[in-house]
């Protein structure tokens, strides 16, 4: 992470192999940041930021919103259960999780990819 | 989180049961394919850190779990679970490693703030166990607990340094629940709403802004209980028939606070 201050401002660009978010408490250094690096490298502006790394980022006036929408529907459809009914809880409060020796087993390669 | 973590603990040797188990949690995916953090863009930048952990719940080999999170303002940034590395002996004891844990992130998220220009000291640590509070506290080693390793009593030196505070909090106004033991759908709510996870799809933006706000800062019994009921669409119809009224109650909450 590389962060530049301008008296009072401020401008943070963090790098992800071959990912860069930046944000900036002035506009001006934003737009400065972008012609230099433009002018350096050879790369495209993506804009106002709407995912990064898998999530979804919403922006607005009166915050950000951050989700993984489109990553549960993969999810889901890579084990066939976008049909099924919703929980509402993600356990039951009495599930004791043991190593249940005695239980039937599974067949585990059936899940690997 | 933690119902993640607890079924992959048994990845090595799945049966039947194992797998019922992740199901359940693909389903509850499905339920909450919209939701997501929601980071109000007006919320002061005050860190908190909330520390909570279950004793003994890990059937196997009767290890703790410690869940931590951390809010700035009313935003979630940082949360962990995770199965303690020794077994505890009292809850006491299993509470002030996980404070421990929760301690070490608040040092973390302070000197990233630091390169952000924001300084703190005497960051609120909340955790809902009096006695761990005192141990942190108390340099005296009684037989309880002269055994815990040195490594957990680093949070005594920070506390002593005026790094972090611990404070109490009553078990239901606890969030980091959520990441150390399976809740019932009340208490799941009402710590998902605590910690700013929302489903956009409810939500008009501005009231949800409200809303959250509201929660956090009064608490006050009735928005609690119907937060806590799953009544929540009930509650937003009723939320906007009232919003007038809450909108300005809530303006001058906002403006005690930052002025």
């Amino acid at each position: 992470m590389f962060i530049k201050k301008a008296g009072t401002d401020i401008i943070l660009v963090q790098i992800y192999v071959d990912d860069i978010v930046f944000g900036s408490s002035n506009v001006k250094l934003c737009e400065d940041f972008v012609k230099a690096m433009q002018g350096e490298f050879e790369m495209s502006m993506m804009g106002e930021l709407s995912f990064f790394l898998g999530l979804q980022v919403k922006q607005s006036e009166e915050g950000t919103f951050i989700c993984q929408s489109k990553y549960c529907k993969e999810i889901l459809k890579k084990f066939e259960m976008e049909a099924c009914k919703a929980a509402t809880t993600p356990m039951s409060t009495n599930c004791n999780l043991e190593a249940d020796e005695v239980g039937p087993e599974i067949n585990q390669t059936m899940y690997r990819v | 989180m933690f119902d993640v973590c607890l079924c992959a603990r048994f990845q090595s040797c799945p049966k039947e049961s194992h797998l019922k188990a992740a199901k359940r949690i693909l389903k509850y995916m499905k339920g909450t394919i919209s939701m997501g953090l929601w980071y109000p863009s007006l919320s002061a930048i005050h860190l908190v850190g909330y520390s909570d952990s279950d004793f003994a719940g890990f059937k196997l080999n009767r290890k703790s779990t410690s869940g931590t999170c951390h809010l700035l303002g009313s935003s979630l940034i940082s949360w962990h679970s995770k199965k303690q590395a020794c077994v505890a002996l009292s809850t006491a004891e299993a509470e002030y490693i996980a404070a421990g844990s929760c301690c070490a992130q608040i040092l973390w998220i302070n000197q990233q703030l630091e390169d952000f220009g924001v300084k703190m000291s005497k960051v609120p640590l909340l955790c809902d166990n009096t006695s761990a509070i005192n141990l942190t506290k108390n340099h005296i080693q009684h037989s309880r607990t002269k055994h815990i390793e040195i490594r957990h009593h680093f949070i005594r030196a920070h506390i002593a340094n005026g790094d972090c505070e611990i404070k109490f909090v009553s078990t239901e106004r606890q969030p980091a629940d959520i990441f150390t033991k399976p809740l019932s759908k009340d208490r799941l709510y009402s710590s998902r709403n605590e910690l700013g996870i929302l489903d956009m799809m409810l939500y008009p933006s501005y009231i949800l802004f409200c809303f959250v706000y509201l929660m956090r800062q009064i608490g006050g019994e009735e928005l609690r209980k119907a937060v806590g009921s799953c009544n929540v669409m009930l509650f937003c119809s009723g939320f906007q028939q009232n919003f007038n009224r809450l909108s300005l109650y809530y303006n001058r909450l906002f403006l005690c606070r930052f002025c």
